[in-house]
């Protein structure tokens, strides 16, 4: 089991965590009664120590300095917990503050309310405090069983330097018990002996602390290692993908380009035609094939340069998506409300945009029985022209739909993941905007809000049909 | 972890070097031991704040082959016709809590027993083996009240580290005995008697 696997995470990367405050509270008012309530567990102590002088047992002494540390590390255990918590937990600009001040504030001012008369005896928890305050932060923020283990180690490791009598003269064990724990090994004449055992367990667990913190802050910092990578990564594929759509667009628009000259030639000969000849009806050829040059030239205008707009009707604009629409096995059905306003865009790139949404709606059918796309276009009560591509299909997860405009994301194999980033592009260029609603398997509507032209639109198919 | 922690260290580290740097014993004042007995058996061994130390003085009588009744809650009736009391000073919150009693009846208790040896004559021997840790709060107002009626004095473990017992003896010329061991109390708590 990794500890990744072991720990639970208290803080998302980029929120805040909401409980360590309340979970701060609940801990140091489980310390409070946590030291009141083990308060009668510390005569078994008190007996063992006077058991110990009487019978000249130095073992019960030894077991007796065992229970102290072991209720001593629990009583206290919560009330550094807490006070870490509350450190952590609070959004203070400071670190200074966040991670030493705040918790070394908390927990001296819960050790006082906790350990009132025993305060004295203070060297061993403040070492604690301060070998926690340097490990513990950093780990606090990636998990929370682990750190527990280095803290109750901690606690291990230092109240058993207040058992060492040789430490008194260092101002470790003031308190009572230790005290009595001490006269009473100097009266066996065991002293070096509690010293030995207490220096023993003391490396024991100190030694284990620091290895846990190590490890673990070694494993949080590979973890972070191999998420900057896997960033990296997905930077290096959207800039590929990035690099790959500049060069389909340079080419498209140089081959577009090209276009003109041979279009300038049909055009001019085409007026030539209409100037040399005097039959009617080839006339009337030749002023069809000038209205088809015109609009081939305002067509490749439009792709060579965004900003290039005519005012359109929204059944011409529908009437040119249903001619490009592949075919396939969904149905797919335009509907326009009467009534509604012309549109000033760019509309090969709208045309275009139109059918990128199509195609998405028919790809949600992949895997499924066939369903059906509704294409409708409305007005608000602005006077803005709603224009909504619906399915039935298998709809988009939640995780994905904030990702669905990104440059390069797609959900679907074979896809280039720029159909929809494209799409926002031309809308957000025509003065639109563009929104997605979808649930999982039941299907995905997405809605092209455009500003309405209050002049008509020019009738295209008089000039071609005249 | 910002290297700059580690400077978190200091204050406990400093904490420490001042602990050991102040003196813990001083035999200034100091009898080795009394030329001849001033107490007589059978001995009454008490504690003043029911610290473990009585109980340690009570196996040193045991330890010297002196006749003794260690008598943890001893009250003033429980003297005559005793020889001596030995009171053995040493406050544990824990020993008072385990026996339900408080600091208040606990000084109340002693005290009484105190001016009761007084008023029958009988020698009182005031005992310190808890070094600093035994000191201030309760334990000072122990000494402060018993050391004045005492007929000797014994401190171990540097308990007189600020003078206290030093003072006290001598305002009252009174025998002072300090030892740096709480082991090497026993012979001239044996000589208090031989």
């Amino acid at each position: 089991m990794t500890s990744r696997s072991l720990s639970i995470r208290l803080f998302a990367e980029s929120t805040p965590w909401p409980w360590p405050l309340p979970a701060a509270v609940v801990f140091i008012t489980a310390g409070v009664w946590l030291g009141r309530w083990s308060q009668p567990l510390y005569d078994t102590v008190e007996n063992l120590v006077e058991k110990s002088v009487s019978s000249g047992d130095s073992g019960r002494l030894i077991w007796a300095a065992v229970i102290f540390v072991f209720l001593r590390s629990v009583t206290m255990l919560p009330f550094y917990w807490g006070a870490l918590l509350a450190g952590v937990g609070l959004p203070l600009r400071k670190p200074l503050v966040q991670e030493i001040l705040m918790p070394a504030a908390v927990t001296a001012g819960a050790f006082l309310l906790a350990f009132g008369p025993q305060a004295s005896d203070y060297l061993a928890p403040l070492f604690i405090l301060v070998v926690a305050l340097i490990l513990l932060p950093d780990l606090l923020r990636h998990s929370t069983l682990l750190p527990t283990l280095v803290l109750l180690q901690l606690f291990f490791a230092f109240l058993w330097l207040d058992q060492a009598p040789a430490m008194a003269r260092f101002g470790f064990g003031r308190g009572d018990l230790p005290a009595a724990i001490r006269l009473a090994a100097w009266f066996l004449r065991d002293n070096q002996v509690l010293d030995l055992v207490s220096f023993s367990l003391f490396l024991a667990f100190f030694i284990s602390a620091i290895s846990v913190a190590w490890l673990t802050a070694l494993g949080i910092n590979r973890q972070e290692v191999i998420r900057d990578n896997q960033r990296r990564q997905l930077e290096m594929e959207r800039l590929s993908a990035a690099a790959a759509q500049a060069r389909v667009e340079k080419e498209m628009i140089a081959l577009v380009h090209d276009l003109k000259t041979p279009l300038m030639t049909i055009g001019g000969l085409n007026s030539l035609a209409a100037l040399q000849t005097g039959d009617e009806t080839i006339r009337a050829y030749t002023r069809r094939i000038a209205g088809s040059v015109d609009r081939l030239s305002e067509m490749i205008s439009e792709i060579l340069h965004e900003n290039v707009r005519k005012t359109v009707s929204v059944e011409e604009l529908f009437d040119y998506v249903r001619a490009h629409v592949p075919v396939g096995d969904a149905a797919v059905s335009f509907i326009v409300e009467p009534g509604l306003p012309a549109l000033h865009v760019n509309f090969i790139r709208l045309v275009r945009a139109l059918i990128n949404l199509i195609d998405n709606a028919l790809g949600a059918f992949a895997d499924c029985p066939p369903g059906e796309i509704t294409v409708r276009a409305a007005n608000d009560a602005h006077g803005r022209v709603v224009l909504q591509v619906s399915d039935n299909g298998r709809g988009i997860a939640a995780g994905d739909l904030v990702r669905i405009w990104d440059y390069g994301y797609t959900t679907r194999d074979g896809s280039s993941g720029l159909g929809l980033s494209f799409v926002r592009q031309v809308v957000t260029a025509n003065g639109g905007t563009v929104g997605v609603e979808s649930r999982p398997d039941c299907g995905t509507t997405v809605t092209v809000t455009l500003p309405g032209c209050p002049h008509p639109a020019p009738d295209h198919t008089k000039g071609e049909n005249a | 972890m910002r290297p700059a922690k580690y400077l978190l260290l200091i204050p406990p580290l400093v904490l420490m070097l001042v602990a050991s740097a102040t003196p813990s014993y001083r035999a200034a004042d100091s009898y080795p031991n009394l030329p001849f007995p001033i107490a007589r058996e059978p001995i009454v061994v008490t504690t003043a704040g029911m610290g473990a130390e009585g109980l340690i003085v009570a196996r040193m009588c045991d330890q010297l082959d002196l006749d003794y009744a260690y008598l943890f809650q001893a009250t003033g009736e429980d003297l005559p016709p005793k020889g001596s009391l030995i009171v053995v000073v040493g406050v544990s919150p824990a020993g008072m809590a385990s026996i339900g009693t408080t600091a208040a009846a606990e000084e109340q208790r002693v005290l009484e027993l105190a001016d009761t040896a007084v008023a029958h004559d009988i020698p009182l021997i005031v005992v310190h083996l808890g070094g600093r840790d035994r000191r201030g709060g309760l334990n000072d107002r122990f000494i402060r009240d018993l050391v004045p009626k005492a007929s000797y004095v014994l401190v171990a473990g540097g308990g007189n580290y600020d003078g206290l017992f030093s003072r006290l003896t001598l305002a009252g010329h009174i025998p002072l005995t300090e030892v740096a061991d709480i082991n090497d109390i026993e012979v001239p708590l044996n000589s208090a008697f031989r």
